[in-house]
C-alpha cells in the first residue's frame, strides 16, 4: 500500500503543466504557475479539479482564441515572475500594447472573460488612447462601425457654450483680439502700398504730405529730400522742380526756427520720453496680453512686438541724422565736414 | 437596449449564413456520406439543408432558428466535440475562410461588452469635443456616452418634455433645469443677466413683466417626466413649478438632497416638505425686475415641519418674521447653516434666530435693513453654538440692527466684514459685546478709521488673526504704539488697507520686466 501511494504521488508531483481547450477545439499543454495567473483557470483547477489531463482539460470562453491566448500567455509568464521592477514592467507592457486594433479589441474581450484585470486595464487604457482626439467618421473607420445615427439623432441639442456668461465674456474678448490683429494687418498692408508707391510725381507726392498724419508725413518728407537733392545734384530746373524747392524751403525755414529755439538736451529728452511713451505702451499691451487666454494670439503679438522694436531700431539713426542735418542752414547741408563739427560742437 | 444589439448580430448572422450558403457547398457531400449520425447532428445538418436552398421568402424565418440550435448544441458540451473534430477533419479550407471574411466586415467592439466599451470610454478625458465625437460614431456609442453623463444643464424645456432628456442620459445625479424655464428669443441677442437669471429677450422685453416664464402647468410636466426617468437625482435646480411638481419628485427621487427653487411660494413649499432626505435647500422668493414670488411665515412652517435633517438653508428675497425664522430653528434642530440674501423680513425677525441651537453659521449679504425694531435685548437670544457671521454687501446704517445682531452672534469666533457700506466706528464699536472673536477680517469698509478699529479690537483678548484689506480710510500713520505691540501678539496679520501700494508695484514689476525684455530682443 504505502508503495502504492508513494507511485501515484510521483506522477502527480511531476506534472507541473495542465491542459487547455480554445474555442476552436484546439488543445496545448501550458505551465500550471503561469496559467494560474488567471483567476478564471485558478478557480478551474482548485474548485473543479479540472485540466489535469488532455480528457479533461479546461475548457475556456468562446472569446479567446489561440492566438490571443499565446499573447496572454506571454503577458502572465512576464509578470508572474517575482522581483521585477515596476519599470521593467511598465516597458514591457508598453511593447506589449502595440499591435492593431483589432488584436486589440480581442485581447481585451479574452482578458475580460478570463477575469484578468490587470490586463483588461491595460488594453483599455491603450483603447482609449487610440480614440482620443479622433472625429467620429476617423472613430467609425478605425473600429469598423456602422453610421446607424439618424439626421434628427445628430442634430439634437449638444450643449450651448455660448449661454455661460463667462463663455460669453471670453469670446467677446476672442473678437477684441482678433479684429486687433487684422488692423494691424492692414497697418502692414498700407505701410507695404507706401513702399511700392515710390514712382509716381512730384504733385502725388505733395498731395499725399498734405493728407496724411504725422509718421506717413515724415517719411514723405525724407523721400521727397533725397529726390531733390539728386536733382540739384544733377542740376536739372523745372517749374514744378521750384514750386517743390520752394516748399522744402519753408519746411527748412520752420525746422531752422524750432531748431534755434530748443537746445540739443532738449531734443535728447524729448526723443527719451517718446521712446519711453512707447514702451509703456508696449507695456501695458503685453500685460493685457499676459492676463489673455490663447497662447497663438500671445505669439503673434509677441512678434509684433519684435518687428516693432527691429523697425524702430533701424530708423533710429536715420532720424536723428535728419533732426540734426535739418537745423543747419541750406547751404551748410551740403558739406559733411561741417556737420561732423556741428556734432562735436554739441559734444 | 437588447434589441439595438441583437440587430447587428442578426446582421452579422444573415452574412454568415449567405457566405455559409456560397462556401459550404463541399460541405453538403460530406454531409450525404454521413447519414448515419446521431439526431443532433441530423439536426445541424437540416439546418444547412435549409440554407442551401436560398428563397426570398424563406430567407428570414431560417435565421431565427438557426442561433437557436447553436445555442443548444453550446450548453451541452460533449455533442460539440464530435462534430467540430468532423466540421474540422472534412473540410479544414473552408473552414478557415468563413471566419477571417466574417471578421474583417463584422464591427470590431462587438467583442466588447457594454461594461467593458463604458470603462474604456470612461477613461478618455472628459471635455466637450470628446463628448461630441464619442457621440456621433453610432447609435451604441450614443448610448454608452450618454450613460457616463452625471450633470446636465438643460437650456432647452422641450428636451425635457420630449422624454429625449431620459433616454439620452439615463444615470444623471445633478440636473439644472433652471435656464431651460424661461422662454427664451432663440434668434435674439439681447442677454439679460442677473446674479441668478440669465436670458435672451427680444426688443420688446421690459423689466416687470414676467412674460418669459414658462407656465406652471409645463414646468410641472416635465418634473414628472424627470422623476420618472432619473430616480438617482441628489441635486436639482428648477424654477416656476407647483407643489404637485416637486411632490413628484420628492416621490420618486428618494435620495435628493440639495435643491435650488426659483420662483417660490408658500405653495411650493409644501410639496417641497415631501423630500425626506432634502439636507441643502436654497429658496428664491423674488427677484426684482423677473418675478416676484412670496415666502411668508406660512411657507417657513411647513418646510421647518416637512424638512427636519435640512443642514444648510438659503433664503433669498423671501418674507416672513419672527414666526417663521423660529418655527425653522425649532424644528430644523440640525441646520448648522443659515444664509439670508435680500431678505424682506418683516421686524422682529432677528429674535428667532437664536432658537437654531445648532447653528454654527450665519451669513447675511445684499441687505439694505438688517432688522428695522429687534426689539428689548433681553428678547434677542443669543445662538450658543454659533461659530462665524459672515456679512457680505451689506447696509449697516441701522444701529439699532446692526446691535441686535451683533448680540445675537455674541458667542462668534470669526467675524467676516466684506464691502458694509456705512460701517463707521460707531457703528463697528457694537462688536464689542463679542468677546470671544478669534478672527477678524475686514474689506472694503471705507469709512472705518484706525481709532476706530483699535477701540474694538483692544477689546478682543482671545483675537489671534486680523485681516484689514482696502478700507481707505485706515491709515499706517495712524497706527498707536499700543496698537502696534497688539499686532505683535497676533498670529496672523494681513494689513493692506491702502489700494494705492498694490498698483504701483504691479506696474513697477511689470515694467522693468518688459523693458529688460524690450531690450534684450533689439
Amino acid at each position: 500500500m504505502s508503495e502504492i501511494d508513494m507511485a501515484v504521488i510521483k506522477p502527480e508531483m511531476m506534472k507541473p503543466y495542465i491542459w487547455l481547450e480554445t474555442s476552436d477545439g484546439s488543445i496545448q499543454q501550458v505551465e500550471q504557475e503561469i496559467a494560474m495567473y488567471c483567476p478564471l483557470i485558478c478557480q478551474e483547477i482548485i474548485q473543479k479539479g479540472m485540466g489535469s489531463s488532455k480528457s479533461c482539460a479546461i475548457c475556456l470562453p468562446q472569446r479567446v482564441s489561440p492566438v490571443t491566448l499565446s499573447l496572454i500567455l506571454d503577458y502572465c509568464r512576464f509578470h508572474q515572475v517575482p522581483g521585477r521592477s515596476n519599470k521593467e514592467r511598465k516597458s514591457y507592457d508598453e511593447k506589449f500594447i502595440r499591435m492593431d486594433t483589432k488584436r486589440l479589441c480581442e485581447l481585451t474581450s479574452a482578458a475580460d472573460s478570463l477575469q484578468l484585470k490587470p490586463l483588461v486595464d491595460l488594453t483599455s487604457r491603450a483603447l482609449a488612447r487610440i480614440i482620443e482626439g479622433k472625429s467620429p467618421e476617423e472613430i467609425r473607420e478605425i473600429f469598423h462601425l456602422p453610421d446607424d445615427l439618424t439626421e434628427e439623432e445628430k442634430l439634437e441639442p449638444l450643449k450651448n457654450t455660448t449661454d455661460d456668461p463667462r463663455i460669453r465674456l471670453l469670446n467677446r474678448l476672442y473678437a477684441k483680439k482678433r479684429k486687433e490683429l487684422r488692423e494691424r494687418e492692414r497697418l502692414k498692408n498700407v505701410e507695404v502700398e507706401e513702399e511700392h508707391v515710390d514712382e509716381r510725381s512730384v504733385d502725388d507726392l505733395l498731395s499725399f504730405i498734405n493728407g496724411n498724419d504725422g509718421d506717413p508725413k515724415e517719411v514723405k518728407t525724407s523721400k521727397n529730400k533725397k529726390k531733390n537733392r539728386r536733382k540739384k545734384e544733377q542740376q536739372q530746373k523745372n517749374s514744378s522742380l521750384k514750386e517743390a524747392s520752394e516748399v522744402n524751403k519753408v519746411e527748412v525755414n520752420g525746422q531752422s526756427i524750432r531748431h534755434q529755439s530748443a537746445e540739443a538736451d532738449r531734443i535728447a529728452e524729448t526723443s527719451n520720453s517718446h521712446t519711453e511713451d512707447v514702451f509703456a505702451h508696449r507695456e501695458f499691451d503685453d500685460g493685457d496680453i499676459d492676463d489673455g487666454i490663447d497662447p497663438a494670439l500671445k505669439e503673434k503679438i509677441d512678434r509684433e512686438v519684435e518687428d516693432f522694436a527691429r523697425r524702430l531700431n533701424s530708423d533710429w539713426p536715420e532720424r536723428m541724422q535728419e533732426l540734426l542735418s535739418s537745423g543747419q542752414e541750406r547751404k551748410m547741408m551740403l558739406f559733411t565736414p561741417n556737420g561732423n563739427s556741428f556734432l562735436r560742437r554739441n559734444a | 437596449m437588447p434589441n439595438k444589439q441583437q440587430n447587428p448580430k442578426n446582421t452579422n448572422a444573415t452574412n454568415t449564413t449567405l457566405l455559409s450558403s456560397s462556401c459550404l457547398l463541399p460541405i453538403g457531400n460530406a454531409k450525404l456520406l454521413n447519414n448515419n449520425t446521431t439526431i443532433t447532428k441530423t439536426l445541424f445538418y437540416s439546418v444547412e439543408t435549409m440554407s442551401l436552398h436560398p428563397n426570398p421568402s424563406l430567407t428570414p424565418p431560417p435565421a431565427t432558428p438557426a442561433l437557436k440550435p447553436w445555442l443548444n448544441t453550446t450548453a451541452t458540451t460533449e455533442p460539440l466535440n464530435p462534430m467540430v473534430l468532423a466540421m474540422h477533419l472534412s473540410d479544414p479550407k473552408s473552414k478557415t475562410l468563413i471566419p477571417n471574411s466574417t471578421l474583417i466586415i463584422m464591427d470590431r467592439t462587438l467583442l466588447l461588452s457594454d461594461e467593458l466599451l463604458l470603462r474604456i470610454l470612461s477613461k478618455l478625458p472628459n471635455s466637450q469635443q470628446q463628448r461630441n465625437s464619442n457621440s456621433l460614431v453610432c447609435k451604441r456609442w450614443l448610448n454608452l456616452q450618454g450613460r457616463l453623463v452625471r450633470t446636465l444643464r438643460v437650456l432647452d424645456w422641450n428636451f425635457v418634455l420630449s422624454g429625449r432628456l431620459i433616454i439620452r442620459f439615463p444615470n444623471l445625479n445633478h440636473v439644472d433645469l433652471v435656464p431651460g424655464s424661461f422662454t427664451s428669443s432663440v434668434y435674439s441677442s439681447i442677454v439679460v443677466s442677473h446674479r441668478l437669471v440669465s436670458m435672451h429677450v427680444d426688443s420688446a422685453w421690459r423689466i416687470g413683466v414676467e412674460k418669459n416664464l414658462l407656465p406652471v402647468e409645463t414646468v410641472d410636466a416635465g418634473l414628472k417626466s424627470l422623476a420618472g426617468g432619473c430616480p438617482n437625482l441628489r441635486k436639482l435646480e428648477v424654477a416656476g413649478c407647483s407643489e404637485a411638481g416637486i411632490s413628484t419628485i420628492g416621490a420618486e427621487c428618494v435620495t435628493l438632497q440639495e435643491l435650488e427653487l426659483q420662483r417660490c411660494d408658500d405653495a411650493v413649499l409644501g410639496g417641497v416638505a415631501g423630500c425626506e432626505n432634502l439636507q441643502i435647500l436654497k429658496i428664491v422668493g423674488c427677484v426684482r425686475g423677473f418675478y416676484e414670488s412670496v415666502v411668508s411665515d406660512i411657507g417657513l412652517t411647513i418646510l421647518a415641519q416637512g424638512c427636519r435633517r435640512l443642514v444648510k438653508l438659503e433664503l433669498v428675497g423671501c418674507e416672513g418674521s419672527f414666526d417663521g425664522v423660529k418655527a425653522i430653528g425649532q424644528c430644523c434642530v440640525m441646520l448648522e447653516e443659515l444664509v439670508i440674501v435680500d431678505h424682506r423680513m418683516d421686524d422682529g425677525w432677528l429674535a428667532g434666530v437664536s432658537f437654531c441651537e445648532n447653528l454654527k453659521t450665519l451669513r447675511v449679504q445684499s441687505c439694505k435693513v438688517i432688522d428695522g425694531s429687534p426689539g428689548l435685548e433681553e428678547h434677542l437670544g443669543c445662538c450658543e453654538a454659533l461659530e462665524r457671521v459672515h456679512l457680505q454687501k451689506f447696509q449697516m446704517r441701522d444701529r439699532n440692527g446692526v446691535g441686535a445682531l451683533f448680540s445675537v452672534c455674541r458667542n462668534a469666533r470669526e467675524i467676516v466684514l466684506q464691502d458694509c457700506w456705512g460701517l463707521d466706528d460707531g457703528t463697528l464699536s457694537l462688536a464689542v459685546v463679542c468677546r470671544r472673536v478669534k478672527l477678524f477680517y475686514v474689506e472694503g469698509c471705507s469709512l472705518l478709521t484706525t481709532e476706530g478699529l483699535e477701540s474694538v479690537i483692544e477689546h478682543w483678548k482671545e483675537l489671534e488673526c486680523l485681516r484689514v484689506v482696502s478700507c481707505k480710510n485706515i491709515k499706517d500713520s495712524d497706527i498707536s504704539p499700543e496698537l502696534a505691540t497688539l499686532f505683535s501678539t497676533l498670529k496672523e496679520l494681513k494689513w493692506r488697507p491702502d489700494t494705492k501700494y498694490l498698483f504701483p508695484s504691479d506696474v513697477g514689476v511689470s515694467m522693468g520686466k518688459k523693458g529688460g525684455k524690450f531690450f534684450k530682443r533689439s
